[in-house]
C-alpha cells in the first residue's frame, strides 16, 4: 500500500511537470507582457521592470529559474497585484474556494447517491423516471444558466437569499452564522447540480447491476430483509464507481467554480485565474494551474486507495 | 443485457433463408437503424426542433426588422411585444435577433469543433488500434497524460495567447474533445481486428488496406456517429462557457454565452434578456442529447 502510494506520487511528478511546462510556455507565447498595458510606463521603465522580474532572459532560462523557485516553494510575486506574492493571494482565496468546493462535493455525493439508489430500487417506476428526467436536465443545462436563473427566482423575485457576496469564516461573528449560510446556499447548490445529476446516473446504473448479482440473490435466499440487503451488501458494492468518479468530479467542480465565483462575486481562486489570464499575470496563473493539477492528481490517488481498501478484489500494482 | 430480438438482427441470414432472399428484399443495418431511430419519439421531435432552429438561425436575422447590433436607448428593457418578440436588452437591442445570431455562432462552433475532434480522434485512435504494440502503447499513454490535465485551463490560456478569435476557439475546443473519440475508435479497432470476419477475410487473402476499408471503417461508423452527436453539445457548452467568462466571442458579434452573461447582469430590469437565450440554449442541448441517445439505441442494439 505504502509502496504503491509512493509509486503513484512519483508517477504524478511527470504529469505535473508537463502541466507546468506547457502552461509556462503557452503563457509566454502570448503577445504582450504584464507591463505593456500599464499607462505612463516609458520604455526604459518597462525594461527595468522586465529586468527585475527576469522577463528579459531567454525563455528557457526563465523557465529553469522559475522551476528552481517553485521547487523551493516560492511561486514568485504577482505581476498585477503588486506587493503580494502568489502564495499570499492563493492562500487568501483558498478558504473561499475550498468552502464552496467541498460543500458542493459533499452535497453532490450525498444527494446524488441517494437519488441514484432510489431510482435503482424503483427501476422503471415513476420515481425512477422522475429522477432520471431531472438528472438529464442537470447534465444538459450548464451552471452559468442555472445560477442566474436561480438568483432571479430566489433573490430577485423573492427576497429569500442574497444575490451575491461572501460573508466568510472571519466575519461570522459580526454578520452572524445565518448570513454565512445564506450566502453559501445558492453558489453551492448551483455548483453541485450538474454533479448531482451525473452521480445519480452513475449510482443508479451501478446499483441496478449490483442488485442483479449472485451475492444479492444469496442474501435474499437466506431471508434477509430488503433494507438489510441494501444497507449491508448492495451499497458497499455499488459505491465503487462513485469513488472512482471523485477525481473527475473534483476537476469539474474546479472549472465550474470559475463561473460560480464570477456570478456570485466570491473572492476565490477561480477569479484570480480568469483575471490573471486576461492580465498576463504569468506567475499568478501558473500558481493556480499548479495547485489545480496537484489537487486533481491527489484526489485521483485517494480515490484509488479508497477503492483498494473497500474492494478486496482490487490489487494495487 | 437481454438477447437481441431476431427481427432486429441484420445481416445474419443463414443458408436456410437463402432462397427467400431472392424474393424478399433484405433490410440492411442502416435501414434497420433508421427505422429504430424514427420510432423514437423524443429523437424525432428533437430533430424537428433542431431543423427549425437551424432554419430560424439562418434566415431569421436576415428577415428580422431589427439589426442585432442596433442600439436604441429609448427602447431599452422593453418586455416581449409584437415588435420585439423576446423584448429588448438594457441598451435597446432586439433579444430575438441576437439570440438567433447566437444560435448561428453556437451551431457553427458545435459543428466545426466537433469536426476537428473527429479528424484528430479517428486518425489517432485508428492508428493506435490498428498497429498495436509499442505504437499503441506510446500513443495511448499520451492520451492518458492529456486526460489527467485540467484542460479547461489550457483552453483559457490558449484563448488568451492567440487572441479571442472564432477560429482559435474551434481549434481549442476541438483539441480538448478528441481524447475520448480517440479512445473509442482505438477500442473498437482493437476488438474488430480480432473478430472472426476479419480473420476470415485475412485467411482468404484480402489485403490489409481492403480489410480496413471494407470491414473496419464501416463498423467504426456507428460508435463514431453516436459520439459525434454527443460531442456537439459539449462543444456548444465549451464555447458558451468561454464567452460567458469574457474569453470567447467578442462584441459586436454575440453568442449564447455572451447573451446569458449580459442577461444575468441586467436581470433585475429585463429578465427576458436572460431567460430567452438561456431557454433556447437548454432546448438545443436537450435536442442533441435526445438524438444522441436515439442513435445509440438505433445503431447499437447490443448496448440496450
Amino acid at each position: 500500500m505504502l509502496v504503491y502510494t509512493l509509486k503513484r506520487l512519483l508517477s504524478a511528478i511527470p504529469t505535473i511537470l508537463v502541466v507546468i511546462a506547457v502552461s509556462f510556455f503557452m503563457m509566454r507565447l502570448a503577445p504582450g507582457g504584464p507591463f505593456t498595458s500599464d499607462r505612463n510606463v516609458t520604455p526604459a521603465i518597462e525594461a527595468n521592470l522586465n529586468a527585475k522580474y527576469n522577463l528579459d532572459d531567454p525563455m528557457i532560462v526563465q523557465f529553469f529559474k522559475y522551476m528552481g523557485n517553485v521547487l523551493q516553494g516560492d511561486f514568485g510575486p504577482s505581476f498585477k497585484y503588486q506587493d503580494f506574492t502568489v502564495t499570499e493571494l492563493v492562500l487568501d482565496g483558498l478558504p473561499v474556494s475550498a468552502t464552496l468546493g467541498l460543500s458542493a462535493l459533499a452535497l453532490a455525493m450525498l444527494v446524488g447517491s441517494l437519488l441514484g439508489v432510489i431510482a435503482a430500487l424503483r427501476q422503471n417506476k415513476s420515481a425512477d423516471y422522475g429522477v432520471m428526467t431531472v438528472a438529464m436536465a442537470g447534465i444538459t443545462i450548464p451552471n452559468f444558466v442555472t445560477a442566474p436563473v436561480m438568483v432571479l427566482l430566489f433573490a430577485v423575485w423573492n427576497d429569500w437569499l442574497p444575490t451575491a457576496g461572501w460573508v466568510g469564516w472571519s466575519r461570522i461573528d459580526t454578520m452572524g452564522g445565518d448570513a454565512f449560510v445564506k450566502s453559501l446556499i445558492l453558489p453551492v447548490i448551483t455548483l453541485a447540480l450538474p454533479q448531482i445529476a451525473i452521480i445519480s446516473r452513475l449510482m443508479r446504473g451501478s446499483m441496478i447491476e449490483v442488485m442483479r448479482s449472485n451475492f444479492i440473490r444469496t442474501a435474499k435466499a437466506k431471508g434477509l430483509s430488503s433494507a438489510t440487503i441494501v444497507r449491508r451488501h448492495a451499497l458497499r458494492a455499488a459505491v465503487m464507481p462513485l469513488i472512482s468518479y471523485l477525481g473527475p468530479a473534483t476537476a469539474a467542480l474546479l472549472s465550474g467554480s470559475l463561473v460560480i465565483e464570477r456570478i456570485f462575486s466570491l473572492p476565490g481562486i477561480g477569479q484570480y485565474f480568469v483575471t490573471g489570464a486576461l492580465n498576463r499575470d504569468y506567475t499568478l496563473v501558473m500558481g493556480v494551474v499548479i495547485l489545480y493539477a496537484t489537487l486533481i492528481v491527489i484526489l485521483n490517488l485517494i480515490a484509488d486507495l479508497i477503492i483498494a481498501w473497500l474492494d478486496p478484489k482490487v490489487k494495487l500494482s | 443485457m437481454s438477447e437481441t430480438p431476431p427481427d432486429i438482427d441484420p445481416g445474419h441470414a443463414g443458408p436456410a433463408t437463402a432462397v427467400e432472399a431472392d424474393q424478399i428484399k433484405g433490410r440492411s443495418l442502416w435501414d434497420d437503424a433508421r427505422r429504430r431511430l424514427f420510432g423514437n419519439k423524443a429523437a424525432v421531435a428533437s430533430m424537428v426542433l433542431l431543423a427549425l432552429l437551424v432554419i430560424a438561425a439562418v434566415i431569421g436575422p436576415e428577415v428580422s426588422p431589427h439589426d442585432f447590433r442596433a442600439i436604441s436607448y429609448g427602447d431599452n428593457d422593453l418586455p416581449p411585444s409584437w415588435s420585439h418578440w423576446m423584448g429588448t436588452d438594457s441598451i435597446g437591442r432586439d433579444v430575438l435577433t441576437r439570440t438567433l445570431i447566437g444560435a448561428r455562432v453556437s451551431l457553427a462552433v458545435g459543428l466545426i469543433a466537433t469536426f476537428v475532434s473527429l479528424v484528430i480522434g479517428v486518425i489517432w485512435g485508428a492508428t493506435a488500434g490498428f498497429f498495436g504494440g509499442v505504437v499503441d502503447n506510446v500513443m495511448m499513454r499520451i492520451v492518458d497524460v492529456l486526460y489527467s490535465l485540467p484542460f479547461v485551463f489550457f483552453v483559457i490560456i490558449l484563448m488568451v495567447v492567440f487572441g479571442t478569435s472564432l477560429w482559435i476557439m474551434f481549434v481549442a475546443i476541438g483539441a480538448i474533445e478528441w481524447l475520448t473519440m480517440a479512445r473509442i475508435v482505438r477500442g473498437q479497432t482493437l476488438s474488430l481486428k480480432e473478430r472472426e470476419f476479419v480473420e476470415a477475410a485475412r485467411a482468404i487473402g484480402v489485403k490489409p488496406l481492403v480489410i480496413v476499408r471494407r470491414h473496419i471503417v464501416p463498423n467504426l461508423i456507428g460508435p463514431v456517429i453516436i459520439y459525434v452527436t454527443l460531442t456537439i453539445p459539449y462543444a456548444i457548452l465549451a464555447e458558451s462557457f468561454l464567452s460567458f467568462l469574457g474569453l470567447g466571442v467578442q462584441e459586436p458579434l454575440t453568442s449564447w454565452g455572451v447573451l446569458i452573461s449580459e442577461g444575468a447582469n441586467g436581470m433585475q430590469t429585463a429578465p427576458w434578456a436572460l431567460l430567452f437565450p438561456a431557454g433556447m440554449m437548454a432546448l438545443t442541448l436537450f435536442c442533441f442529447n435526445f438524438i444522441g441517445d436515439g442513435l445509440r439505441d438505433a445503431l447499437d442494439p447490443k448496448d440496450r
